[in-house]
């Protein structure tokens, strides 16, 4: 059956995007991508995009104005080409804040920013210290003001399949309203901890995440300017800003302890995430 | 390396100190150095203007203890440094 078009408006900062849908959807897909980000006041046009679907068992297109950026049946890759496309432009001339590849959770009074690259488990990590209690920001970009607080960009929990990474929780996986193909997985957020509420907190900890598989758990204490290195190349937007904007950064590292953690399962991260006792209680 | 070769510091990196450890980084380029203490001591003393043999010297002198490593601990960092455009080596002969 044939819908009517919709539309959706999101944003971030000073870029507004405009997603209309059309055609026969069996998903909400701008409202599942979108429905968390912070919006923006800005009164530039926006950067429209259309998805448009057709047919019983639907094709799926993806527009920006005349060009197409997707065409298939896979709505994970039209949902990630989507959430690709809106991240690059947010990022992309920011200059107000520090845009970081990072997932970033919060619990009590700290706030943990998990910097790393694609592959290096960060999603996995924040999805699975979310199931076990602690609150959403995100799992990709966090943008950073001068004094350490936190803006995040709060979407569906994207997760590569990778053999090599640790299984995830079943109930997560079986559960409605995930999106998924045999290359990746977006989940809603909610699934694993449903009591989410939009916060900005400023970051506490700094923790750089590498999956290994058999390795054994290690977690490390790093000094201030490892840390700093290390935040830098995960740091998206630095061109933008006045000095690569490293002398703010560092400041923002100074206020912080900083970790290397390095796993292979979640079971042996329970030590230092959730016991009373542990590393980072 | 020669030891009469001249470190010239590049004055396009800036420094940002942590206790006792520092970063340089390139002002112009997305480009960063840890420096620990001894590629810090290294680095003052590529800016004083001397030759690798005198800062090798100077620094036996600090540490007569650590004599047997310095040379090649000296070395090593101009290397890095280097390579990472931290420093141009500028022949003295």
């Amino acid at each position: 059956m044939a819908s009517k078009a919709t539309s959706f408006s999101t944003g971030f900062g000073d870029q507004s995007f405009e997603i209309i849908s059309s055609g026969r959807h069996r998903l909400d897909l701008a409202g599942f991508l979108f429905g968390d980000f912070p919006g923006t006041t800005s009164s530039e046009q926006p950067r429209r995009y259309e998805i448009v679907a057709f047919g019983k068992q639907p094709m799926l297109s993806l527009w920006n104005d005349e060009k197409i950026l997707y065409y298939g049946q896979s709505y994970y890759q039209l949902a990630y080409t989507l959430m690709n496309e809106v991240i690059f432009h947010c990022i992309n001339s920011h200059d107000k804040h520090h845009a970081l590849h990072a997932g970033c959770v919060h619990n009590g009074n700290s706030c943990f920013l998990l910097p790393g690259k694609s592959g290096s488990g960060k999603s996995s990590l924040t999805g699975w210290l979310i199931a076990n209690g602690y609150g959403y920001l995100t799992d990709e970009l966090a943008f950073l003001s001068a004094d350490g607080q936190i803006h995040p960009l709060p979407r569906p929990i994207s997760l590569k399949v990778n053999s090599s990474h640790p299984a995830w929780p079943a109930a997560a996986t079986q559960a409605d309203g995930i999106i998924s193909d045999t290359t990746g997985a977006m989940i809603p957020h909610r699934l694993l901890n449903p009591a989410y509420e939009a916060c900005e907190p400023r970051v506490t900890h700094i923790i750089f995440p590498k999956f290994k598989a058999g390795a054994e758990s290690e977690l490390t204490e790093l000094s201030p300017a490892k840390s700093s290195l290390r935040l830098l190349e995960s740091h998206v937007n630095a061109r933008n800003l006045d000095g690569h904007g490293i002398a703010e950064l560092s400041n923002i590292v100074r206020q912080c302890q900083s970790f290397s953690l390095v796993y292979s399962s979640f079971e042996e991260l329970r030590d230092i995430f959730l016991t009373p006792s542990g590393q980072l209680q | 390396m020669n030891d009469s070769a001249k470190p010239v510091v590049n004055q396009e990196y800036v420094v940002e100190q942590f206790d006792d450890e520092m970063l340089l980084y390139s002002k112009t380029a997305t480009r960063a150095v840890y420096l620990n203490e001894t590629a810090h001591a290294v680095w003052l003393l590529c800016g004083a203007g001397l030759s690798v043999g005198q800062i090798i010297e100077h620094l036996e002198q600090i540490y007569p203890e650590q004599k047997d490593q310095i040379s090649d601990d000296v070395h090593t960092t101009l290397e890095m440094f280097a390579v990472n455009h931290v420093i141009e080596l500028i022949d003295g002969k």
